[in-house]
């Protein structure tokens, strides 16, 4: 049977509520999902199998994504569209498959590949002018994120478990834009920033995180802000 | 579909989850949640405890289905909100609300709390409190829901006599259904029109109307509604498995034990039927464990047919079996052979004493030697660990018999080390509570002082496997499980106090109670004392036969 083992990449988006489970969580829901759908999938060998299913670098907790990946070991080949259909119908609807391919059984984790991240912070969203004590108009926004990128030191203090320390992202920020939207009816306009970082298991540093230290604000209030990791991919 | 206000409600949520622990607990939308717009009989369940504790509550999972199976009535859930996010509800004034539709609680018609421990009451008041709802059912009119309660602790309800409309008293799968055909018929009846028309229906206890009550059982338990398609938490929570009950009441008369006496009589499903609601809950959850609940699970009938038959059912799907509940002395060979598949780290027992005399004394007839063969089998057998339950302050303990708990573990322990193994024995160990219904019911409780000091003896001879509740919240849960009605005021003084989620350590206050007990001129050593024999008790007024 051994010969017949095959490895389904999946695509899926996590949104709206599902953006507050942690990745632990996601896991636990797949396992589950899986295991309703019926899916012939593999299960891990010692005292707690579980089903074969693999993940690139968790999405931190809070975080929309349109563009997450899985990779199933199932025990035999199933239509793409199949699978999806069958397990889309027990995933919550705030999660969507968007496509399925299979890929070499030993082609490289989905943690050794995907090291690319695209996100998007709508800042303001929803949080008109009275309500957001952040939105002083873009133009300081804009100064400091310009300031950043062109500045060759690019070291933010960053807490990890071990304490507080000064870390250099010079290595790990490709990108970071401000665009404005024009402005809508009433006179006021939605602002996106977008980011490109490299993300790896060596340096794992929160893009909200770096944006607060960025832009000088505290962590606690950029929390109401809403970030989208819009795209994963190899650099 | 959600109208706009569930909508706003919604998106203000979202807003603030960011800012506190395990948003998870407040999303709601789990599979086999079932969202329903709108039925004649609208029902919250309300669990006074956070929701890591509550969705592990089988009776829930079990009320849930049968009420939304009803056409014409559907069943929400709202638990305990964590402490950051009572301030953040409080902060932006948003009232407490059901998980399936983000309703308030008020605009239910019952709001059905259960009362499993007395560490949760405060929590009652917390809930109803944040949720706008008169606390004292003098005052709820017309326009609030009726607030009603079931659970272990409405065995004796008077403590909270004066909160609730009415009490349940017993096992609640067909009483829920009288609950709602009477309900529909009486809602457009005044206050005391509609409790009164619920005095006729056997069980329910409605402290305006004073009468003796009878507790509630489903007869044929064989075939009465399991629970076969709970919601499955985003989260993960306690007991995190499918659950279902294998048997109700126990047929063994120790002493100390309430559950034994009111869940009799003994019932048990048969194997087949066991088997049929296993397979339907793994299709419905995905769970990859099934707990077969019971209060002692080697009294069930052929208790090694029923464990083969699991594992040759579920074993090759990955489906691992837990039995949580196994009584010493009918722990065999057989039974361990027949465990072994089960994957257990270690085994459970409860001696809880250390000598024999004290023992055969709450009627727990083993031996200190019985104890040690089956030490014997459970080690042969593979197993490393066992944990071992004890109670300390029962009656005519003296110290000597807490000191032969520690010569027992070592007992133990050298037994393990004969066979050149090196075994862990861990305890659990709590204060005896005089419970109603039981032999004990008229003794009186150990004090706070004598408690403490054979509590610490035991931490000081057997370190860190020793895991202890701590008396002071034993005093507090005897308290109130021996109360009467006065106590249903210094709950509320306690909670203005600032008294919550006392079942937890972390806001867990002593000094907090004793202040309330003084505020309302109330002894609480008054409940805890020796009752006379001809003494008429709160509880009486529920009959278990």
């Amino acid at each position: 049977m051994e010969h017949n083992k095959v490895k389904l990449r999946v695509k899926f988006t996590k949104e709206n509520l599902l953006r507050f489970i942690s990745h632990l969580d996601l896991v636990n829901l797949f396992c589950r999902a899986v295991r309703r759908a019926n899916i012939p999938i593999e299960y891990s060998s010692g005292y707690n199998p579980r089903p074969k299913i693999g993940f690139s670098f968790a999405l931190p907790l809070g975080m929309v994504s349109l563009s997450e990946y899985a990779d199933f070991i199932l025990l035999e080949k199933l239509d793409e569209k199949i699978f999806i259909e069958s397990l889309s119908k027990e995933l919550p609807e705030d999660m969507r498959l968007l496509n399925a391919n299979y890929v070499l059984l030993n082609s490289p984790s989905l943690t050794s590949t995907l090291n690319l991240a695209k996100y998007e912070v709508i800042i303001g969203q929803g949080d008109r002018q009275g309500d957001c004590p952040l939105f002083w108009g873009l133009s300081p926004f804009k100064d400091k994120l310009d300031k950043f990128m062109n500045n060759p030191d690019k070291t933010v203090l960053h807490r990890s478990k071990k304490g507080i320390k000064k870390t250099d992202i010079s290595d790990i920020i490709k990108d970071i834009n401000l665009i404005q939207d024009e402005d809508d009816a009433e006179g006021i306009a939605d602002a996106v920033i977008t980011m490109q970082l490299k993300i790896s298991d060596k340096k794992n540093i929160r893009p909200q995180e770096i944006l607060a230290a960025i832009l000088n604000i505290s962590e606690k209030d950029i929390l109401r802000w809403s970030f989208t990791r819009t795209e994963l991919s190899i650099e | 579909m959600l109208n706009n206000k569930q909508k706003e409600l919604k998106y203000s949520m979202m807003k603030i989850f960011p800012y506190v622990t395990k948003p998870g607990r407040y999303l709601g939308n789990e599979i086999n949640s079932v969202h329903k717009e709108n039925a004649d009989v609208k029902i919250v369940l309300a669990f006074p405890d956070v929701y890591e504790v509550g969705m592990s509550y089988l009776g829930f999972k079990i009320l849930y289905e049968i009420i939304n199976s009803r056409t014409d009535s559907l069943a929400e859930r709202v638990y305990a909100p964590w402490p950051d996010m009572l301030e953040e509800l409080n902060k932006n004034n948003v009232p407490l609300f059901s998980l399936e539709s983000w309703r308030p609680l008020r605009d239910f018609d019952i709001v059905g709390f259960t009362l499993q421990s007395e560490l949760c009451f405060t929590n009652v008041v917390l809930m109803l409190e944040y949720s706008g709802i008169p606390v004292l059912a003098k005052d709820r009119n017309e326009k609030e829901p009726l607030i009603i309660a079931g659970g272990s602790c409405c065995f004796n309800p008077e403590p909270l006599a004066e909160i609730f409309d009415f009490f349940v008293i017993g096992e609640g799968e067909e009483i829920i259904n009288e609950i709602i055909d009477v309900y529909k018929k009486n809602k457009d009846k005044n206050r005391v029109e509609l409790l009164k028309s619920f005095v006729r229906i056997e069980g329910i206890y409605v402290p305006s109307f004073y009468d003796v009550i009878k507790k509630r059982i489903v007869s044929d338990f064989e075939n009465a509604p399991a629970s076969i398609k709970p919601p499955v938490p985003y989260i993960n929570i306690v007991h995190d498995r499918f659950t279902l009950e294998i048997m109700r009441g126990c047929r063994w008369n120790c002493r100390f034990c309430m559950s034994g006496n009111t869940c009799k009589p003994v019932r048990a499903r048969s194997i087949n039927t066991l088997i049929e609601i296993g397979k339907l809950g793994i299709k419905n959850t995905g769970y990859d464990e099934i707990s077969l609940l019971s209060l002692n699970t080697a009294d069930y009938k052929n208790a090694e047919n029923l464990i083969s038959e699991f594992t040759k059912t579920f074993h090759k799907d990955n489906v691992s079996i837990s039995l949580p509940s196994l009584r010493i002395d009918l722990f065999s060979k057989e039974i361990a052979c027949s465990i072994r598949k089960l994957r257990k780290p270690g085994l459970t027992f409860a001696p809880e004493t250390g000598t024999d005399r004290l023992r055969k004394a709450i009627n727990k007839n083993i031996s200190n030697d019985e104890l040690f063969n089956i030490a014997d089998v459970v080690f042969d057998s593979g197993w490393n660990l066992i944990k071992l339950y004890f109670m300390v302050g029962l009656p005519t303990e003296t110290f000597s018999d807490v000191e032969k708990i520690v010569h027992l573990i070592k007992k133990i322990k050298d037994i393990g080390k004969a066979k050149n193994r090196n075994v862990q024995i861990h305890l659990g160990v709590a204060a005896f509570i005089p419970k109603p219904h039981t032999y004990f019911q008229f003794h009186s409780m150990d004090s706070l002082s004598n408690l403490k000091e054979k509590i610490n003896f035991l931490i000081k001879k057997l370190g860190e496997n020793v895991k202890w509740h701590n008396p002071e919240q034993s005093f507090i849960e005897a308290v109130f499980a021996r109360g009467d009605r006065k106590l249903s005021a210094c709950l509320i003084s306690a909670y203005k106090l600032g008294c919550k989620f006392d079942a937890w350590n972390e806001y867990f206050n002593f000094e907090l109670w004793q202040k309330a007990f003084k505020e309302c001129s109330i002894d609480p050593l008054f409940y805890l004392r020796e009752r006379k024999s001809d003494e008429v008790l709160p509880w009486s007024i529920i009959k278990l036969s």
